[in-house]
């Protein structure tokens, strides 16, 4: 058996524990059942199933996951683990389902209640994938909480109260997307009650029509499966295993083909997956150490010809947000008409501001203070993003906001205008960055010697 | 076994280590001693394969720490200052965890959790939880979990913290046997009187930088310190004259100073200050101890 599994079960797993567990739901769903009217038994089961799987599932089971990384280094027993021989894949795998293991006993029963409640009303098919939506949902939304946790993790922090929240939302987020998608288990449970009320049971993806429930629940066991692997990527970071070049591409190309495929035409869909891209190198930035030494490090196995094992994943971020733009002009002319208000520089004009941001981001952690640095960009991209348009708009200067952000309704000269803007800001915090570098070069080379 | 080469390590604000290098062989203890703030944390973790240095090359039993930090991780037992245990775990449940985490599995993994339990002491201790064992103990019990997998070189940052004398004594018992079995052994300290009996030499480290370049011997040795029964300016001279001899310190009426040559090299320095006219009240033997080699190396790296 996996060894951090195992070890988890038994901090996790206990008789008494087990036994509460069981006695508490076995309660809430007899009140459930006895408050019910007796044509809306199995509605009850159904609704209340549901709602304690969110509960118990979607929040602990997220807290629990997010916190299953942080807890270790709260517990100074991290180290200890980093030099374990598990491998990445297996403490992952432990630490996913092991750290929740209780939740996923509550979790398991209120989706055989659900099942039970379900069942009753609707056919074996139609249960069993809005059940296996319901329980796929709750791994990814685990899978999230600990990637991000990971990413904390990785820049130092992660272990403060906040942090856990920030784990839970992103757990609960992404319980929620999930549920949204496979989603149908609301429309379900709706139909379960008022059978009158008929299910859409096709869906229109990349142009094919197809069976509304096995692709929604395909659909979400693939983004399952990239919040794993992701959640295994930072892992393998973390306990220092060879990285594979081809990963950042896959990370952020999966979520943005997954989501294009709801597009209605070759533009829209094009947009959308750079939008979820873009998305995506933005928390990339975030979650990688920034800091003089990342940067010297990169330097100096640049120079050594040894950089490929080292190289920031942002960066390779930016040239495929880079290419998502060229695609975008490249997709125009096959616009429909309720995409022609747009233009092909949309995607230029957002990529330059992720410039921006990325030059915002290397100059505030290249301070002196550089563990505000998040913080310090953060507000920074907030102000330019928000403040900047807001003061536009008051003015009644709307055509300026694109001095500050892309306007997806905007035209070329809209997008013109945001390109240039992008650019010269980036350009600014660039050369503001590059002296602050030379200032803390000085610094490191006087402490040097 | 260990060897280190020209290895620097930045932190953001400031040079942990600079240009440490070094090797160690199997059977060796080198005690790690320095100041707080030397650089003595970073280095382990370093060798350890936990951190990358900025520079520098480190390999343990041939294995680059950059190249292929897994492989490093199985020869390594790496015991932190601040470690953590699982507390609501037991003993036994704590080291078969350490144990498979390290590939040991099935019977070998019970048979490694009895040798190790019984080689910290804690075979009687087995069902106990991590929580309810004495401060000694959970540091027992921590040792044990960084050996369990037995491996080539064991590297201990401040291993005998807020230990008893008899569970020092034990610790330093336990360091001497696993370094008979062939392991290379690092132990940090910046309290030499616990490095003293287990120690074969020593890594002095002052602002990231080794003094001495690289080990030097751990005390151990002997020296004579020598009171006359009335002052004499001629002292001095009379034994920078003398060959293998090295003045640690003196003045007209005493000296302390190390001879090569043992005790034949004892005598015949007494005889050569008798037959010179030295009124010799005292001619005594003192042991260097580990603080005497470190304050030496400290001061001869001031130098």
């Amino acid at each position: 058996m996996n060894a951090e599994f195992k070890r988890n079960i038994w901090l996790e797993i206990s008789l008494s524990r087990i036994a509460l567990m069981t006695g508490v739901l076995a309660l809430i769903f007899a009140l459930a059942w006895l408050s019910a009217g007796a044509d809306d038994k199995a509605g009850a089961i159904a609704g209340t199933g549901q709602a304690l799987f969110g509960v118990i599932v979607g929040l602990w089971g997220s807290y629990k996951a997010g916190r299953s990384v942080s807890d270790e280094i709260k517990e100074r027993t991290w180290d200890f683990q980093r030099l374990s021989a598990l491998s990445p894949m297996a403490m992952t795998l432990g630490k996913l389902f092991g750290a929740t293991a209780y939740v996923w006993y509550g979790g398991l029963l209120c989706a055989g209640a659900y099942a039970f409640g379900m069942g009753q009303n609707d056919t074996i098919a139609n249960t069993a994938y809005a059940t296996m939506g319901l329980i796929v949902t709750g791994v990814f939304a685990h899978a999230v909480a600990l990637f991000v946790s990971l990413g904390a993790v990785r820049r130092g922090r992660g272990q403060g109260r906040i942090d856990s929240f920030v784990y839970t939302i992103a757990g609960i987020a992404a319980f929620q997307t999930a549920g949204a998608i496979s989603g149908r288990t609301f429309e379900m449970l709706r139909q379960a009650i008022d059978p009158e009320n008929s299910l859409q049971d096709v869906i229109t993806w990349w142009g094919m029509t197809l069976p509304a429930q096995p692709l929604s629940l395909a659909i979400v066991c693939a983004l399952m499966l990239w919040a794993v692997a992701t959640a295994w990527r930072l892992m393998r970071v973390e306990l220092q295993a060879p990285a594979n070049p081809l990963w950042f591409p896959l990370f952020v190309l999966v979520p943005a083909l997954l989501v294009a495929g709801s597009g209605g035409d070759i533009f829209a869909r094009v947009v959308m997956a750079y939008v979820v891209i873009h998305g995506l190198v933005l928390f990339t930035l975030l979650a990688e150490p920034k800091d003089i030494v990342a940067w010297r490090a990169l330097v100096a196995r640049q120079k050594s010809g040894d950089a490929g094992r080292y190289w920031p994943a942002a960066l390779t971020g930016l040239m495929v947000a880079f290419v998502a733009a060229l695609a975008i002009a490249a997709a125009f002319p096959f616009a429909g008409e309720s995409e022609s208000r747009h233009s092909a520089l949309f995607g230029f004009a957002a990529f330059a501001f992720l410039l921006r941001e990325t030059a915002i981001f290397a100059f505030f952690h290249l301070g002196a203070r550089q563990r505000r640095g998040d913080f310090a960009a953060l507000v920074t991209i907030a102000l330019l993003c928000f403040a900047g348009p807001a003061i536009l708009n008051i003015a009644n200067m709307h055509a300026g906001t694109g001095l500050f952000i892309v306007d997806v309704e905007g035209d070329q000269i809209s997008h013109l205008l945001s390109i240039a803007s992008g650019l010269v800001q980036a350009a600014i915090f660039g050369v503001l960055a590059q002296g602050r570098w030379k200032g803390r070069e000085k610094t490191v080379e006087a402490a040097a010697a | 076994m260990i060897e280190v080469e020209d290895v620097v390590y930045d932190y953001p604000t400031k040079r942990a280590l600079r240009g440490v290098r070094f090797t160690a062989e199997r059977g060796q203890v080198l005690a790690l001693v320095g100041p707080n703030g030397a650089g003595k944390t970073t280095l382990l973790r370093c060798l350890a394969a936990l951190d990358r240095p900025f520079s520098g090359k480190v390999r343990i039993d041939g294995v680059d720490t950059q190249d292929d930090p897994r492989r490093v991780h199985e020869k390594v037992g790496y015991l932190p200052d601040f470690y953590g245990l699982y507390d609501e775990l037991t003993v036994e449940q704590n080291l078969i965890y350490a144990a498979n985490a390290r590939r040991v599995t099935g019977a070998k993994a019970r048979d490694a959790v009895q040798r190790t339990a019984a080689s910290v002491g804690l075979d009687d201790r087995l069902k106990s939880r991590a929580s309810e064992l004495s401060r000694g103990l959970r540091q027992r019990l921590a040792i044990g979990q960084t050996i369990v997998h037995e491996p080539a070189a064991l590297l201990l940052d401040e291993p005998a913290a807020g230990l008893d004398p008899e569970a020092r004594r034990s610790l330093s018992d336990l360091i001497t046997g696993l370094a008979k079995g062939g392991m290379a052994i690092i132990v940090s300290s910046h309290i030499l009187a616990e490095l003293e009996d287990y120690s074969t030499a020593m890594l002095v480290m002052r602002d990231g930088a080794l003094i001495g370049d690289g080990p030097v011997a751990a005390g151990g040795g002997v020296r004579v310190r020598i009171v006359l029964a009335r002052p004499d300016e001629r002292l001095a001279n009379a034994l920078a004259a003398q060959a293998g001899i090295k003045v640690e310190s003196g003045d007209a009426s005493s000296a302390l100073v190390t001879l090569d040559g043992g005790p034949e090299a004892n005598a015949a320095l007494l005889r050569t200050l008798v037959v010179d006219n030295f009124l010799v009240a005292s001619f005594a033997e003192e042991r260097v101890s580990l603080e005497d080699a470190y304050m030496a190396a400290q001061a001869g790296g001031r130098a």
